[in-house]
């Protein structure tokens, strides 16, 4: 591996052009970081940089809610059902004593 | 301790590399033969003592600033931030170099290869995402 490196090195003549190369390329590669930074910013922002588990939370409450409100939501119908079943009886005791009264003061005429 | 972590938080990696910059800029002023006598001997061969210690420095100091400076000003602070993270990538790689070359001739890999590499990998990282960070008015 080594052997191999330094016959590379030998053969480019010296360690300087070498090393020169290196800085260029990791120069060039830092621009070409900068430029895409600069066209990443301008179409994203730095909202591509929200790591996607972050918004997990959120939705997870948001389904958690649903779930409750359709929860309330069935005890509500249950209670209004047996609101209707009283009401029902409420009103036919009103109509039992509604003919009631109306028997009383019929016979306390026919006096 | 707020206030510091105010500054530090999140950044943690450009004050350390940018400290130590400064801090090896002044070594290297103070004592020139640090590189020349060091494994770092073949650095001298690509670039000057005194280039190294100034780019050095320069960057280290405007780097710090930025930091300091962090959200005074949304354009300018993340562009030096990015400009300096370059130059650090520029030295580090190299750092690692001269060591790939030092390893070469002692038969056996440094061990400080592996982190130069990664400091190179890590700013050019640091550039883009301080680019990132530039706001611009609308």
């Amino acid at each position: 591996m080594f052997e191999l490196l330094d016959n590379a090195l030998k053969a480019l003549a010296a360690y300087p052009p070498l090393a020169a190369l290196a800085g260029l390329l990791v120069i060039g590669g830092g621009v070409w970081l900068m430029v895409r930074g600069e066209r990443d910013r301008k179409t994203n922002g730095t909202t591509a940089q929200i790591p996607a588990w972050m918004l997990y939370g959120p939705a997870h409450d948001a389904m958690a809610s649903v779930h409750q409100l359709a929860e309330q939501g069935r005890v509500q119908i249950h209670i209004l059902e047996r609101m209707e079943v009283v009401l029902k009886e409420i009103a036919r005791e009103q109509l039992k004593a509604r003919q009631a009264l109306e028997m009383i003061r019929n016979e306390s005429r026919l006096r | 301790m707020n206030r510091l972590s105010y500054y530090i938080d999140g950044r943690m990696f450009e004050w350390v590399m940018s400290i130590s910059m400064i801090l090896l800029s002044v070594e290297i002023f103070i004592w020139p033969e640090t590189l020349k006598a060091s494994a770092f001997q073949w650095i001298t061969l690509v670039l000057n003592t005194e280039i190294v210690g100034i780019v050095l420095i320069g960057a280290g100091i405007f780097r710090c600033s930025a930091l300091v400076a962090n959200g005074s000003s949304m354009v300018i602070g993340p562009r030096v931030r990015a400009i300096g993270a370059l130059a650090g990538a520029a030295i580090w790689v190299q750092f690692g170099m001269a060591l790939v070359k030092l390893s070469i001739d002692q038969n056996f890999p440094s061990p400080g290869i592996p982190f130069w590499f990664m400091f190179t990998l890590a700013e050019l990282r640091v550039v883009y995402r301080a680019v990132l960070d530039v706001r611009t008015p609308r």
